[in-house]
């Protein structure tokens, strides 16, 4: 399995950054990887949609879990032998921030091969979309 | 074996600009990468041309990738790098291969330059192997032999495929469909699922599917190369 992943600290709460995810309208302001996402329900365990990379056409999508305040797990299907699998996960410190991670794992008979062939591309977004997630929380926490 | 069958010739796009997108592109960095070390890994000379000569675009440098890493460190590579031959002053009878690398940048210079298409077909009537990976076989969209029919007519091929192209959300960037468009000038398209390794071997026609299948073409190409009657 190939993995990527990155983590920033916010000053905001695990329910504000939560606020964030639940708000897919708004994924392309702070999600490098995301140019579009419609969901079929609430932004729940099960719920499926598509989400379209910039530029680029829907591709299947589904939160495969999701635990309000805490965090939620998300597969895209990039083709049929390779998925995206997204890991985000809030973590609360003792300072009364918070820790945002992501983590990113393809999976699927060709994601080593996906992986090696276009993983920069995968991964050159992600510490931008966590930090910039991070800064955007704080802003709407109005800090 | 003569010394123009123990070298290996790269082709490389001059095209660094991804159509209309604003976005940059050019030959795909592993696919160059693979290619020579395994050539030279297997004894043979490497030389490099573009369309245009000089320094050709770079899509995708990854300098964490080991293969990567030796080709930039290596000092014949960095200098032919740094000025490419261009394919109009190529000697098609000098190489025992002759290898298209891909990268989206080639779809919109290989299968219109006339000068890489008289290259490929002298150096395939010279006996050569011709190979390609990914969106290298571009350059086989205007090749025709001496006998008119286009190289790939009748031939196995392949290609990054359609599936894989929609997966990489270009559909609606790349002027066609490789494989369409292969398939038009009568090849008969072969492909695995996506993002997997695959390689076709059609006598000294040897092409591969995306990235992942790069080594394993430049293998094939050797043994096809090898193998060869003196």
């Amino acid at each position: 399995m190939w993995t990527y992943e990155h983590s920033a600290e916010a000053s905001a709460t695990p329910q504000e950054i939560w606020s964030c995810y639940q708000d897919v309208a708004s994924w392309p302001e702070w999600n490098a990887a995301v140019g579009n996402v419609e969901l079929d329900g609430p932004f729940d365990t099960g719920t499926t949609g598509r989400l379209s990379p910039p530029g680029a056409g829907p591709l299947p999508f589904r939160i495969v879990e999701a635990t309000e305040d805490s965090g939620y797990v998300s597969e895209t299907e990039i083709a049929e032998t390779v998925t995206l699998r997204s890991t985000n996960r809030l973590t609360p410190l003792p300072d009364g921030r918070t820790r945002i991670q992501l983590r990113v794992d393809l999976v699927g008979p060709a994601a080593e091969h996906f992986g090696k062939s276009f993983g920069p591309q995968v991964t050159a977004g992600v510490p931008k979309t966590v930090e910039t997630l991070a800064r955007r929380a704080e802003t709407l926490a109005g800090q | 074996m003569t010394g123009s069958d123990r070298t290996a010739l790269l082709v490389l796009t001059s095209n660094g600009v991804l159509g209309d997108t604003g976005r940059s592109t050019g030959a795909y960095a592993s696919e160059v990468a693979e290619s020579w070390q395994a050539f030279a890994s297997a004894g043979f000379r490497v030389e490099v041309a573009s369309i245009q000569g000089g320094r050709p675009p770079l899509e995708a440098v990854d300098t964490t990738d080991p293969a990567q890493q030796a080709f930039f460190a290596d000092e014949a590579m960095t200098a032919a790098m740094a000025a490419t031959r261009p394919v109009r002053e190529v000697d098609p009878t000098a190489y025992g291969i002759v290898f298209t690398a891909g990268g989206h940048g080639a779809v919109w210079d290989l299968p219109y330059d006339e000068d890489l298409a008289a290259l490929l077909r002298d150096a395939y009537e010279h006996d050569a192997v011709i190979a390609a990976v990914c969106h290298g076989p571009s350059a086989f969209l205007g090749t025709r032999l001496s006998n008119g029919e286009y190289l790939v007519a009748g031939r196995k091929v392949a290609c990054f495929t359609n599936d894989e192209e929609r997966a990489v959300g270009m559909t609606s960037v790349v002027p066609f469909l490789l494989a369409d468009e292969l398939v038009k000038r009568g090849a008969e398209h072969d492909a695995v699922g996506p993002f997997l390794p695959h390689v076709v071997v059609d006598g000294r026609l040897v092409t591969g599917q995306n990235p992942a299948s790069t080594e394993l073409v430049a293998q094939h190409a050797v043994a096809v190369a090898t193998a060869t009657p003196a």
